[in-house]
């Protein structure tokens, strides 16, 4: 009896089901751009063990349809060695992505199982100045015309010279300044409004802070740079704030069918100009 | 005669209650009890509780004196003694006179002339005192279970203070006297609002796999107490973290002196002379600790005559060294021990156990006048190892850490003040380091310089204790990037604390303990005051106790609890508001409030039964945040918590026979506020089972004795802890611009469940030893055999969610020891 209590003791379960499994099959990182000749997506595997990934070809056949053509695509397969020594699987293919297709991209491994993503491609768009505001504040519109459903990283950098009270020479500075919170959609695209006046103030404040600034050479502008992502409307960041500790939870920033991971479409526009003495002073820079 | 000795420190006066038989209250006139064998008849009840602390008194002197009490005990004595300056105070130190050792619950009784009796029990160190008599003839008596009763007659004068020292002789040395029997106030079911004393007896029952019993083996096979299992040497406390626990040696603050091989700690049972272990509840004279206190006293060496012992076995050697340097005044004790792990125990069961330690301790202890004791402790313990198997061809990390301590002790009973005085400095050093020998990746060290100085008062109100801790602290931390939010850190700051906590009775059968500790942490210039609360009543065998109080902490131990394998401990010290750096830590102390309330009862003689519940609630707890990326290192989170419970137990003692059975149901929550919590679950905060929440413990230990064999035979048994399952692994890389995902950096990534929704196989284990021991010419040859994990189970250890890759804790072991004593 009591060698029947040890079996029955010794016998219970000490097996652990660490890892529950998931009918995922693959997880996709890309962008679908018609600003890139080829495209190209990351693939990784969803395992049962967190183990280097092996230098031979995925079991995956990766295909992109045109939605609106019909065209089909098979991708290839190139494999990477990164620093670290794992490896990591790319496939891409050599076509520059139209604006305003779809692009259905599929990788079914050889028992079926197949992860996809349809990626929407924004159409095209183009930023144009529009008329500035000259009274306080000083604001130059920018107008996004094109049916873009979001744009991201919405940036402004005011390429300026100052001078430091203790230099011989101006020296040139860059300043970046975000406009993710100052978009305004309009019909037939969106507004950027570039508030010179009050950047202006910003940039100051910022040069004076570090101590460095010499106000009787001002601040001269030289140029002004607006880029931004013209992006399909899946892209979408929570918050609209890209952070890696965020967005690394899987399902927190995810478009694939039966999978995990994010395959966006977009492009990038970019505009520069310089504008009239009269506007760059009115807003409290110095013109040459 | 009941003497119902359920305390544990610090001297106590017997509270004459229930006296059957023409007795008296405490100041009324009784006969003076009969020098005989007496075992719960129900004499005289005196019950007491540890550590009795001045604050709050009949007199009703309020708690918000407590600082200006603490401050100088001199404030006391300056408006006290002139009333006492009629009254006699009796007290002195009880040993036993084979070996000098204290004997600690002795009961002193005087009797008057006039039939009026009072009577006090001797604390850890033999000390009693027995305040307030008249002046006259007294007939003193001595009595101890084991021991002859000693008794004598003083004339004491008006306002004397009499320093009257016993040395009790043992009753097998006077067969033709009676000896008393008095409760035993150690054991399995006797605990007292989280108060649990240990005494080396009661270790030694727990089987081992050698002959030197430890204390860490009795302490993991408690309800409320989690260990991480035979490797590691963590202990969890109804819900607290390692750190959180408060470990002293004679007062020296030891931060990791539990081994890496679970069976081992810096305490074999043959140094220690008893250890009070307070699973929460515990009283103002401790502090800048969370959850629980282990506060252990060494044994004196014998200062009667040399004495020792070796022993070996597969697991660890063992020897002790003891005797007189200056006979009946000063004697030495000292043991080592190092580990045979490698060497034996790997052997046995044909597997790398890659486990090396070892300990040294030292005890000088001397009797400079009759009314003084000073003791120096030395400690310094060695760990290493490796607690995971080589996985991938990627080499385990080592961990290895040293402790050194060194304290001095000395107690003072001044020749003019009816006052004890004990005096502590010490000095305490860990490292520990992870990684190769020669290049640690990581680092840490926290060095502990302390002084205090406690009194206590003793008059017919209870005795007023107080006190002050002053404790300079030194951290180093080079952890070779961030580990959780610390770098390289070198921090120096002081914390110091006040405490005053009188103990006294209410009515015939209550006794009360209200206290009140200001701690002064460096993140702020004002102290926190810790109010401290116990609270028992006792009526025959039916015993009720209560605890409750705040308790603030700001030095972390940081882990990274996601591992269990992952026993690095980074300390640091809560930050000081800087509003250059960013730290959740910052200006943030740990807090935690405890509420206990227990039930002891004999039904019958030899069985003993207490159930107690337990609540906690935890504030600014600092957690690991949870990531996705398979890294260990992660920056921390602020959290709350709660911890609740209770436990069974039950103890029986017939004849030879030993036996008990405990169980504990616990549930210990988490609550986390990582900022990204609500983009990821949907709700501001998180709550789920931390790594260490068992919900169920269950103990049974039976030990007996057949023909001359000990036998002794423990089950255990715990429910699975809380892991994070995970549903598989892929990859991840940030897409937030146009990029070539060829160009761009991408990382491994684990799809994790919500955090700790898996539970690992529950642990249980059978250990089994039979011991005998023969006389060898002048010496005591013990031979034990033991199977540790009788029926080899395969309890998990440590399970790499990564790699699926498992350790199991030990599987069968036997083991075969030999010890001789002489």
């Amino acid at each position: 009896m009591a060698g029947g209590l040890l079996l029955l003791l010794g016998g219970c379960d000490t097996d652990v089901d660490a890892v529950l499994g998931t009918d995922r099959v693959f997880s996709l990182y890309g962008v679908i751009t018609p600003q890139a000749d080829t495209q190209k997506v990351l693939v990784f595997p969803i395992e049962g063990v967190l183990r280097p990934a092996q230098a031979e070809p995925l079991d995956a056949v990766f295909t992109s349809t045109d939605m609106q053509t019909g065209e089909r695509r098979v991708w290839q397969e190139s494999l990477k060695r990164e620093d670290n020594g794992q490896y990591t699987h790319i496939f891409w293919s050599p076509f520059a992505a139209e604006f305003g297709h779809t692009y259905r991209l599929e990788v079914v491994r050889s028992d079926g199982a197949m992860a996809r993503v349809d990626a929407a491609v924004p159409p095209f768009a183009e930023l144009i100045e529009q008329e500035t505001i000259d009274t306080f504040p000083v604001v130059t519109p920018i107008l996004v015309q094109g049916n873009v459903p979001r744009l991201l990283k919405v940036e402004v950098t005011y390429i300026f010279r100052f001078k430091n009270p203790a230099a011989p020479v101006a020296q040139l500075e860059r300043f970046l300044l975000s406009y993710d919170e100052e978009v305004e959609r309009v019909d037939g695209g969106w507004v950027i409004p570039v508030n010179l006046s009050r950047d202006f103030t910003t940039i100051r404040a910022n040069l004076l802070r570090e101590g460095t600034f010499d106000r009787t050479f001002g601040i001269r502008l030289d140029n002004i740079i607006l880029r931004l992502i013209a992006a399909n409307e899946e892209w979408d960041p929570p918050d609209g704030v890209f952070e890696a500790e965020v967005l690394v939870q899987p399902g927190t920033l995810s478009n694939i069918e039966a999978g995990f991971g994010f395959v966006g479409a977009g492009y990038r526009l970019e505009r520069s100009w310089l504008p009239l003495p009269e506007i760059i002073e009115g807003a409290g820079f110095t013109a040459d | 005669m009941v003497i119902d000795t359920t305390s544990i420190d610090s001297t106590r006066r017997f509270k004459f209650s229930s006296w059957t038989g023409g007795v008296s209250r405490r100041d009324g006139v009784v006969d003076f009890p009969p020098r005989e064998k007496s075992r719960r008849s129900g004499v005289f009840s005196a019950f007491s509780i540890d550590h009795p602390w001045p604050l709050l008194s009949r007199r009703g002197i309020p708690s918000h004196a407590a600082l200006p009490f603490a401050l100088l005990l001199l404030c006391i004595l300056s408006f006290v003694l002139p009333a006492q300056a009629q009254v006699v105070t009796l007290r002195g130190f009880v040993t036993n006179q084979a070996n000098g050792q204290a004997l600690q619950d002795v009961n002193v009784a005087v009797q008057g002339q006039d039939g009026f009796v009072k009577g006090a029990a001797t604390n850890r160190d033999g000390l009693y005192v027995i305040p307030s008599l008249g002046p006259g003839r007294y007939i003193v008596q001595a009595s101890f279970v084991g021991f002859r009763t000693y008794t004598d007659s003083l004339d004491l004068a008006s306002g004397e203070i009499r320093t009257l020292n016993i040395a009790l002789i043992s009753g097998e040395e006077a067969l033709d006297e009676v000896v008393v029997e008095t409760e035993r106030t150690s054991g399995a079911a006797r605990v007292t609002a989280g108060q649990q004393t240990v005494r080396p007896r009661d270790i030694e029952l727990i089987p081992a796999p050698d002959l030197s019993g430890d204390l860490v083996n009795l302490l993991a096979a408690q309800p409320g107490i989690v260990s991480t299992g035979d490797r590691g040497g963590q202990l969890f406390i109804r819900g607290g973290e390692p750190s959180q626990n408060l470990v002293q040696l004679d007062g020296i603050l030891l931060y990791q002196p539990f081994h890496i091989l679970g069976f081992y700690s810096a305490f074999p049972s043959e140094i220690i002379n008893r250890a009070d272990v307070y699973a929460g509840g515990f009283g103002s004279r401790f502090g800048e600790r969370l959850s629980s206190v282990i506060d252990i006293s060494t044994r004196n060496g014998n200062n009667q005559r040399f004495a020792g012992g070796v022993s070996v076995s597969p697991f660890v050697s063992a020897a002790r060294l003891e005797g007189p340097i200056s006979k009946d005044r000063v004697s030495v004790l000292a043991s080592v021990r190092q580990s045979l792990v490698e060497e034996g125990a790997a052997e046995v069961i044909n597997e790398p156990l890659p486990f090396v330690f070892n300990d040294a301790f030292a005890k000088v202890h001397a009797n400079p006048a009759e009314n003084q004791r000073l003791s120096v402790t030395a400690l310094h313990t060695y760990d290493r190892g490796t607690l995971v198997e080589d996985v991938g061809g990627l080499l385990p990390e080592e961990i290895r850490w040293k402790n050194r301590a060194l304290g001095v002790r000395y107690i003072v009973l001044p020749r003019v003040f009816p006052v004890l005085f004990e005096g502590h400095t010490s000095y305490t050093k860990l490292n520990s380091d992870l990684g190769p020998p020669n290049d640690p990746t990581r680092s840490s060290s926290i060095e502990n310089m302390h002084i205090s100085l406690d009194g206590t008062y003793y008059d017919d109100l209870g005795d007023w204790n107080m006190g002050m801790s002053l404790r300079r602290i030194t951290i180093d931390n080079e952890l070779g990037g961030l580990y959780q939010n610390v770098e390289d850190r070198f921090e120096r700051f002081v914390h110091w604390g006040l405490y005053i906590e009188p103990e006294f009775s209410l009515g015939e059968e209550v006794r009360l303990r209200a206290g009140a500790r200001a701690q002064f942490f460096d993140v702020r210039f004002h102290p926190f005051v810790e109010p401290r609360l116990r609270v028992i009543w006792q009526r025959g065998d039916h015993q009720v106790s209560a605890a409750a109080g705040i308790y603030k902490q700001t030095v972390l131990g940081l882990n990274d609890r996601r591992d269990a394998a992952s026993i690095f401990t980074a300390w640091t010290n809560a930050a000081r508001p800087n509003p250059n750096i960013e730290d959740v830590s910052e200006g943030r102390v740990q807090q935690a409030i405890h509420f206990i309330l227990g039930y002891r009862s004999n039904p019958v003689s030899w069985l003993e039964l207490s159930t107690e519940a337990f609540y906690r609630r935890l504030t600014n707890l600092f957690i690991g945040e949870w990531t996705a990326y398979p890294r260990f290192t992660t920056r921390l989170q602020p959290g709350s918590g709660r911890s609740l419970g209770f436990e069974l137990r039950a103890e029986a003692r017939y004849g030879a026979f030993y036996g008990y059975v405990t169980y504990g149901l616990s549930s210990t929550r988490y609550k986390a506020g990582q900022s990204q919590i609500p983009v990821w679950y949907g709700q501001e905060t998180l709550d789920f089972r931390p790594p260490h929440d068992r919900r169920h413990q269950l103990n049974a230990l039976v030990s007996t004795t057949i023909r001359e064999f000990d036998v002794s035979v423990r089950w255990e048994f715990g429910s699975g802890l809380p892991f994070s399952r995970a549903l598989g692994f892929d990859g991840f890389a940030l897409v937030d611009d146009i990029i070539d995902v060829s160009e761009v950096e991408n990382s491994r990534r684990v799809i994790y469940e919500r955090p700790f929704n898996g539970e690992l196989p529950a642990y249980h284990r059978l250990d089994v030893s039979v011991a005998r021991s023969f006389p060898v010419g002048g010496a005591d040859v013990t031979v034990q055999g033991s199977l540790i994990n009788a029926y080899d189970r395969n309890n998990l250890f440590y399970l790499d969610v990564f790699t699926l890759q498992r350790v199991d804790q030990l599987p069968l072991v036997p083991s075969l020891g030999l010890s001789v004593d002489f």
